[in-house]
């Protein structure tokens, strides 16, 4: 059971809270550190077990590639790689700084 | 960046109708996608590990929630799982939360029902006799939580 919920034990974690919009809007998306402790694990695919990414839905998803590519930002693919069976990109995935999956729909789902 | 919202939350489990098991029949959550896909296409190889022919997915939503994202829950039939779950001090998505309106009633409610606390109730009971949130085990050891709404 290692440390109840942590792999380790820790004594600090700084936490930040984001969401869009203001007021009390859910889902939040609530990060942490543990400021000054050795950080562990990597994240992981897809198809391994546990939670790969989440989604957010926007309205033009090639040009929000491109933005994201033109900042620097590392797409987890070749543009092309991500057309569909229909010819379309209709989402795209990219890697956070810690390497996270972070993918961007059309808001078809998936 | 504009973006409508968060349109989901995915995760990879061992045996689907084990996690429907939890998610659909205990937790009350509705099955509003249930598909076998290819995974050659649309960018998959690029966000998979290995090599996989085909996924069950399934997306599961809590009724009259349709704004909020779904749950897209995927397995890989006739094919070796890979991966452990991780706890929240390590890098990655550690767990997402469902806030309840009663979270002690429910915590009684899953103990009973077999699910694993990952800890004993009382070490989610503050002084005051109540519980702000607490975490359970999926059937994959995927970390549940249930908050009270305020965390």
């Amino acid at each position: 059971m290692d440390y109840l919920t942590y792999k380790h034990q820790r004594n600090t974690r700084r936490q930040v809270r984001l969401a869009y919009g203001k007021g009390d809007v859910k889902p939040t998306l609530t990060m942490t550190s543990h400021p000054g402790n050795n950080p562990d694990g990597k994240p992981i695919k897809l198809d391994q077990i546990g939670i790969s990414h989440i989604s957010f839905t926007v309205a033009d998803v090639k040009s929000l590639a491109s933005e994201l590519v033109a900042k620097g930002v590392a797409l987890a693919g070749p543009m092309d790689g991500f057309v569909n069976a229909q010819g379309d990109v209709s989402s795209i995935f990219v890697f956070d700084p810690d390497g996270i999956l972070v993918q961007f729909d059309s808001g078809s789902g998936g | 960046m504009d973006a409508s919202g968060i349109s989901h939350i995915a995760f990879c489990v061992r045996d689907l109708d084990k996690s429907l098991g939890f998610y659909r029949d205990i937790l009350g959550m509705q099955v509003v996608f249930d598909q076998v896909q290819d995974t050659t296409t649309g960018g998959l190889p690029h966000v998979y590990q290995h090599s996989r022919k085909t996924r069950r997915t399934v997306h599961l939503q809590f009724a009259g929630s349709s704004t909020n994202p779904k749950l897209v829950v995927t397995s890989h039939p006739n094919e070796d799982p890979d991966g452990d779950p991780i706890k929240l001090d390590q890098i990655g998505i550690s767990h997402y939360s469902f806030s309840v309106p009663d979270t002690k009633a429910l915590m009684s409610e899953l103990a009973g029902k077999g699910i694993p606390l990952a800890a004993a109730p009382d070490v989610w009971t503050g002084s005051d006799g109540n519980v702000s949130s607490f975490y359970v085990y999926d059937p994959d050891g995927i970390l549940v939580q249930f908050d009270g709404g305020s965390a």
